[in-house]
C-alpha cells in the first residue's frame, strides 16, 4: 500500500511542478510526504533537477549576434522576393546569347579563314592531330613529339625513353604521351 | 494583431505582416533550435532556413494549427535534420551562461561538470523525450503547445516529460536546490 502511495506520490510531484495540482491532490501528497521521507527527499531532487536543467538553458547570444542575423535574414527575404519570372527571362536571354556565339563560331570554322595558323590552334587540337599521324601514317617532322621526349628525358623510367632505346613505340603510349605533355 | 491576421495580410500582399512574424518568432525559435544544437552559427542559419521556408510556403498554410506551432514544427525538424548531419558537442564551455551570480570557483566547476553530466544524460533520452523536456524546460510551452509541435497528445506529453525527468533522476541521483551541485548522497552514473 505504502509503495502505491509512493508511485502515485512521484506522479504528483511531476505534475506539481508546471500543471499544478486539485486542492484534493496537494491535500493527499502533503499528508503523504510528511509520513515519507523517501518522497520528500525525492521532491527536492525533482526540484533540483528542473533547477539545474533550468540553468542550462542556452545563454542569449548577444546583440551583435541578432544584428547580423537581421541582416542576413532580410537578405535572404529579398532574394526570395524576386519574381522568379525575372530570372526565367534572364536565363532565356543567356541561352540566346549562347546560341548566337555558337553559329558565329561554327560559321568561322566552316568557312575557313586564310590567314589561319596551325600554331594558333588549341594544343588539345594539336595533339588529335598527332594521334591521327600516328594511327594513319608514319610519323614525319615530329616535332611536337621530340620536343616532348626531350623535356621529359630526366624522369628516370619514363616509357618515351624506352621508345627512344628500342625505336617502337604503339598507340597507347603516344596518346599517353600527349596527355602528359598538354596537361 | 494577432497571429492569424498577420498570415492572412501577407497572403493578401503585405510584406510588412511578415516582418512582424519575424520579429515576434525569430529570436525564441533561433534560441529553442540553439538549445537543441548548441551552436550559435548553425542556430543563426538553421533559424534563417525556417524562416525562408515559412516565407515561401506560408501561402499554402491551411490553419490546420497555429502558426506559431506551424513555425516550432518547421523549426525542430530542421534542427533534427542539422543533428542528424552532425554529432552535437555537449561539452559545456566555461564562458557560457553563468548560472548563479557569484559561486566560489569550486562551486563553478561543480556546477559545470553537472552541467555536462545533465547534458550527456539527456543526450542519451530517446528523441521525444528529450524534446519535450527541452520545449518544457527552455521554452515554457505547455503541453498542449507541445504536443503541437512535436506531435501526439497533450496527455503524451505530459508523460514524456515525466519519464524524462524519472530517467534523469535515475542517472544523475539528488541535485541541489540552491547550488545545483549533485548532492554526494545517492550520486549516480559519474
Ligand atoms: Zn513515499
Amino acid at each position: 500500500m505504502k509503495k502505491l502511495m509512493c508511485a502515485r506520490a512521484e506522479e504528483l510531484l511531476v505534475r506539481d511542478l508546471d500543471a499544478g495540482l486539485t486542492d484534493t491532490e496537494r491535500a493527499l501528497l502533503e499528508t503523504h510526504l510528511t509520513g515519507c521521507a523517501a518522497c520528500a527527499e525525492l521532491r527536492q531532487e525533482i526540484s533540483g533537477l528542473i533547477a539545474a536543467l533550468k540553468t542550462d538553458s542556452p545563454a542569449d547570444p548577444g546583440e551583435e549576434y541578432w544584428h547580423r542575423y537581421d541582416l542576413s535574414l532580410e537578405a535572404g527575404l529579398r532574394e526570395k522576393e524576386i519574381n522568379p519570372g525575372v530570372w526565367v527571362l534572364r536565363w532565356k536571354l543567356a541561352a540566346a546569347a549562347l546560341c548566337v556565339v555558337l553559329v558565329v563560331l561554327a560559321a568561322r570554322e566552316f568557312t575557313g579563314r586564310p590567314d589561319r595558323d596551325a600554331q594558333t590552334l588549341p594544343a588539345r587540337a594539336l595533339a588529335l592531330v598527332e594521334d591521327l599521324r600516328e594511327i594513319y601514317g608514319p610519323v614525319e617532322e615530329d616535332r611536337y613529339l621530340s620536343m616532348d621526349i626531350g623535356n621529359d628525358a630526366a624522369f628516370p623510367g619514363d616509357f618515351r625513353i624506352a621508345f627512344l632505346n628500342d625505336g617502337f613505340t604503339n598507340w597507347f603510349e603516344v596518346e599517353d604521351e600527349s596527355d602528359n605533355l598538354l596537361l | 494583431m494577432n497571429d492569424a491576421d498577420l498570415v492572412r495580410d501577407f497572403r493578401n500582399g503585405n510584406r510588412e505582416a511578415f516582418a512582424e512574424l519575424v520579429r515576434r518568432y525569430s529570436r525564441p525559435v533561433t534560441m529553442t533550435i540553439l538549445g537543441i544544437v548548441r551552436d550559435n552559427e548553425a542556430a543563426k542559419d538553421i533559424s534563417q532556413h525556417v524562416f525562408l521556408k515559412a516565407f515561401e510556403k506560408l501561402s499554402g498554410f491551411m490553419f490546420a494549427s497555429s502558426f506559431k506551432t506551424w513555425l516550432y514544427r518547421i523549426a525542430i525538424n530542421s534542427a533534427r535534420d542539422h543533428l542528424r548531419r552532425r554529432k552535437r558537442d555537449f561539452t559545456v564551455e566555461l564562458n557560457e551562461h553563468e548560472p548563479e551570480p557569484g559561486p566560489s570557483a569550486s562551486e563553478r566547476l561543480e556546477q559545470l561538470r553537472m552541467r555536462s553530466l545533465l547534458r550527456a544524460a539527456m543526450e542519451e533520452l530517446p528523441e521525444k523525450q528529450r524534446l519535450t523536456l527541452q520545449l518544457r524546460i527552455y521554452d515554457e510551452m505547455d503541453y498542449k503547445e507541445i504536443a503541437g509541435v512535436l506531435g501526439g497528445t497533450e496527455g503524451s506529453a505530459r508523460v514524456n516529460f515525466f519519464q524524462a525527468v524519472k530517467t534523469l533522476r535515475k542517472k544523475i541521483g539528488g541535485i541541489d536546490e540552491k547550488t545545483y551541485v549533485r548532492k554526494s548522497r545517492g550520486a549516480a552514473g559519474s
